[in-house]
Formats: structure tokens, sequence, C-alpha cells
């Protein structure tokens, strides 16, 4: 394990090459699409800027402009999910953004912070307070696409308290994946997918659970 | 063995699935093994992957979905006691581990919306990284149908694409009459099939050569019916073969199954044999307590 302690992030982080996604229609769209693992990164989509858009300064200073604390994003009622997805219209996207904007700012806070106290004692203050507004996050917008990757990076922290086996670096580099994902106007399945591959190389195990099935049985099932 | 075989590792699907959700141990058993090196896969080991794991928490979601099931408790239990084969089972160990690290009330009912977004998820990224983490080796002969069906689900509409995965998947008669499995089999790798066919004879039945010959008797069933006896249950019966045949031989196919020591050496296709996750585990224990 690398001991970047205090690793510096307020470095302007730079925008990557926009690059024109081709679209695919028919079969190809409907069921195939076989990757060979050639293209690295995120891209295809524009970075749109957008009212929302998450500088430096707004992560410095979303502490500030928090309008929820971390006792209320514990009592906040499961109920308040929607049990079945809602056609997203124009308000509706608006808010989706907004709630991305106001939560990937304290997320970001969060991560920012880690890296600063990392391998200090006082890192836990802002790894409980990160995992507790990836959950906010979750249970507010939970069909918002930054989720997917929200929940990735949680997984990955949370699981058997991993969160303690990374370094500064990963932090880093996992605060920039999600900085260039929340400043997207629109994020697709691919984007998001992307992004948490991007975690994976990274070195966080976003699928850490354990399939037990003896390697010897070969899987035999219906028809 | 030619450095350039041992460069490029292609992963047979019980190499896969400890890749992708083994503990970290094996994984990083695995890392070791494969080092920096391109690691490939198939088109059919990625059907594999999707039948015997992706579908089968497919399955699950819909099973937890059901209105009368209330709590993840109610679906846990009822999947247990209604399933008993080991890759069904394991399914519940998966989910548990999941609903754990969100410290999710397992009897809360008000739970049920955020476990299944959870779990669809977990589906998602899993998938993701089957096609992300693995290079194509660029050979199909087979041609499965099966193996074009992607996963592709948006958060909006997760169930129905998750139906519509599923059906497209179930659609066995269609993907049998498009796919080449056939003639794979009795033209153009007859001639190795008959060999394997008559190794299996001469071979003692035993725990390590029970796999490869059932798959040699199968083999001979589909040499004797012909093209009829193909189906998509009998490809599943008869995959090693299909993958070891497959194989590119300038790569070196990554195992744990005991059949392909045998189907290897008949076709000279490069190979190596890992412990299984359990076998490696309990060795490092004893190593450690000794």
């Amino acid at each position: 394990m690398s001991t970047a302690i205090g690793t510096n992030c307020t470095e302007i982080i730079p925008d990557e090459v926009p690059v024109k996604k081709k679209e695919s229609i028919g079969f190809e769209e409907r069921f195939g699409y076989w990757k060979t693992n050639q293209e690295e990164g995120i891209s295809g989509e524009e970075e749109v800027h957008f009212e929302g858009t998450i500088t430096e300064e707004d992560i410095d200073d979303s502490k500030k402009t928090t309008g929820i604390s971390n006792q209320e994003y514990s009592i906040i009622d499961s109920s308040m999910m929607p049990q079945s997805p809602p056609k997203l219209n124009e308000a509706d996207q608006k808010a989706q953004l907004i709630l991305r904007t106001h939560f990937a700012k304290q997320i970001l806070t969060d991560l920012k912070k880690i890296q600063e106290h990392f391998e200090n004692i006082s890192a836990a203050i802002y790894v409980d307070s990160l995992l507790r507004k990836m959950r906010a996050m979750e249970e507010l917008s939970p069909y918002d696409p930054y989720i997917e990757v929200v929940a990735a990076l949680h997984d990955a922290l949370a699981y058997k308290d991993n969160w303690d086996k990374f370094d500064a670096e990963q932090y880093k580099g996992a605060y920039q994946i999600l900085k260039e994902l929340a400043n997207r106007h629109r994020i697709d399945n691919d984007i998001a997918e992307k992004a948490i591959i991007k975690l994976e190389n990274l070195g966080f195990d976003t699928t850490p659970f354990r399939l037990d099935i003896d390697s010897e049985s070969k899987i035999e099932s219906e028809d | 063995m030619h450095e350039e075989v041992t460069k490029k590792h292609y992963l047979d699907t019980s190499v896969v699935r400890p890749r992708l959700l083994g503990l970290k141990i094996y994984k990083e058993y695995l890392s070791s093994q494969f080092g920096n090196n391109s690691l490939y896969i198939s088109k059919y080991i990625q059907m594999e992957f999707r039948r015997s794991f992706i579908y089968n928490v497919i399955c699950f979601y819909f099973t937890f979905r059901v209105p009368t099931i209330e709590t993840i408790d109610d679906a846990l239990r009822f999947w247990s006691n209604k399933y008993s084969s080991r890759e069904l089972k394991a399914i519940i160990q998966l989910a548990a581990e999941l609903f754990h690290t969100r410290n999710l009330d397992f009897n809360n009912p008000k739970e049920k919306p955020k476990a299944l977004i959870h779990l669809a998820l977990l589906i998602k990224r899993i998938d993701a990284k089957l096609r992300h983490n693995f290079k194509d080796i660029g050979k199909d002969t087979a041609r499965c149908i099966r193996a074009s069906i992607a996963l592709k689900v948006d958060l909006k509409n997760i169930a129905n694409d998750f139906k519509e995965f599923s059906e497209a998947f179930d659609n066995v008669k269609f993907c049998r009459s498009k796919c080449h499995i056939d003639s794979f089999l009795l033209t153009r790798y007859r001639k190795e099939i008959n060999e394997f066919i008559k190794k299996a004879e001469e071979l003692p039945f035993n725990n390590d050569t029970k796999g490869f010959k059932k798959i040699s008797e199968n083999l001979s069933k589909i040499l004797k019916d012909g093209a009829k006896k193909c189906s998509c249950r009998m490809c599943g019966k008869i995959g090693d073969a299909v993958i070891a045949l497959d194989a590119p031989r300038k790569m070196r196919l990554e195992h744990t199954d005991k059949a392909f020591d045998y189907l290897c050496p008949l076709i000279s296709q490069p190979h190596k044999k890992h412990p299984p996750e359990i076998s490696l585990i309990s060795n490092r224990n004893d190593e450690k307590t000794s």
C-alpha cells in the first residue's frame, strides 16, 4: 500500500477530450455488443456543462450549503423510494440533475477529505460521512445512472471495511471519476459502465462478494 | 512451452467465475499467475457465464420481486427451500453478502425496493466486468446465437429489461436454429471428437476421469443421432469440449476442471489446471497451522 499521506487534490483536473460516439442500430443495438476491451476510458459523450456544474470551489463550500445533516440522512424513510420507476418529464429530469449535483458535491468533498486524512484515525469521520451520503443519494434518486457508479464505489469500500485498504492515490482517482461524471449533463449506460471499469482499473473491486461454487461443477441448467 | 503461448491466457468459465466473484485470496492467486498479460475469453464463455450465473441471479431477482415475498429473509428462505443445487444455493450467500454490506434489515418489508435495486445494480456491474475485463479471442466457430444476447438494463426499466433478456435467452429453439453447433461437432471437429470418445473408453471411471467420460458419452450420442441431438441443453453438457476445440492453439487455456486434462492433450491445446478455490484456501490454511 502506498503512503501518499495528505495528497493535495486541489490541482486542476484536465478535461477529457470529447469523442463523438457512433450510434448503432438494429440487431446489434438490441442484442449484440461484443466489446474487445480495446477502448479505454469514458468516451463517447461530449461533456456538457450545465447550470449545476461542479467546480472545485463548490466542493470546498458544499458543507456550508448543505441543507440536510447526517442525522437527517439516517432517518430518511425507505418507503419514500418510488416502487415503480417513474417516467421522467423535463421537470423530473431537472430535479434529478439538482439532486445529483447536491449529493455529488458532498460525496466529492468527503472523497477529498479522505485523501487529506489518509492513514489518520480521523479518516473514519469522512468515510462515515461518505457512505451515509452515498446511501442517502441512492434512496432519494435511485434511478439516476450516476447512482450506478456511486453504488459500485460504495460496495468496494463498504464490503468488509475495505475502505481502509485503499490509498490516497486511489481515492484521488475515484474523486476524479465521480467529478467528471457529475459534470455530464447526460449519463447513459455506456458511460456509467466505463466509469465503473475505471474504478476497477484503479483497484476498487466493485464486486467483492463471493460466489461459492465448486469450480469442478459445470452447470447444466434450464431448457 | 513457447513463451508466446504463456503470455496469452484463454480463460475457461471455471476461472472467469472466481476471477469476477472469488475470494480475495483466490483473485490474488489468479493475478499472480497471469501478471499483466492479456486475458481472453470467447463469446461462448460469456454465454456459459450468463447461463450459469447471470440468468440464475435474474431468476432470484424475480423471485424476490413476487408481491407475496415481503422481506429479504422471505426471499432467501424461499430460494433455499426450493432449490438444492450448489450453483443456486450459492446465490443466497452472494445476495446475503450484498444486503449485509448495505446494512439492510432482512425482516423489514420497507427494505425490499432498496434490496431489489442493489441486486439489479450488482447484476449489471458483473455483466459489465464480464464484457470489459477480457479480450475476445476473435474466434466463434460454433456461432452461438445465445452468446449474442446482451444484457442491456436501464435503471428506469429494470424488470422489463431483465425479462426481455431472460425471454431471449430462454428461446433455445430460435437460438439453436441459428447456431452452427451441429456442423461444429459433426463435421469440423468430428475426427477430434472420435479421439475423445476412444480415449474415454480406455480410461477407468474415477473422480478424475468422470467429467471427461460424461462429456465423451454425450459426444458419442451426438455422433450417433446427428443434428437432432444437438440442443442448447446438450451443448451445456459438452461445454468443455466445445471450449477446448475452439480454443486458439497459441493461447494457454486456464481452467480448474479436470476434464480439460484429458481433452487438451489430445488436440495439442496448451493448458493449465489451477487448484479450485476451496483447495487453494485449505492448503494455505494448512500451511499456516503447520
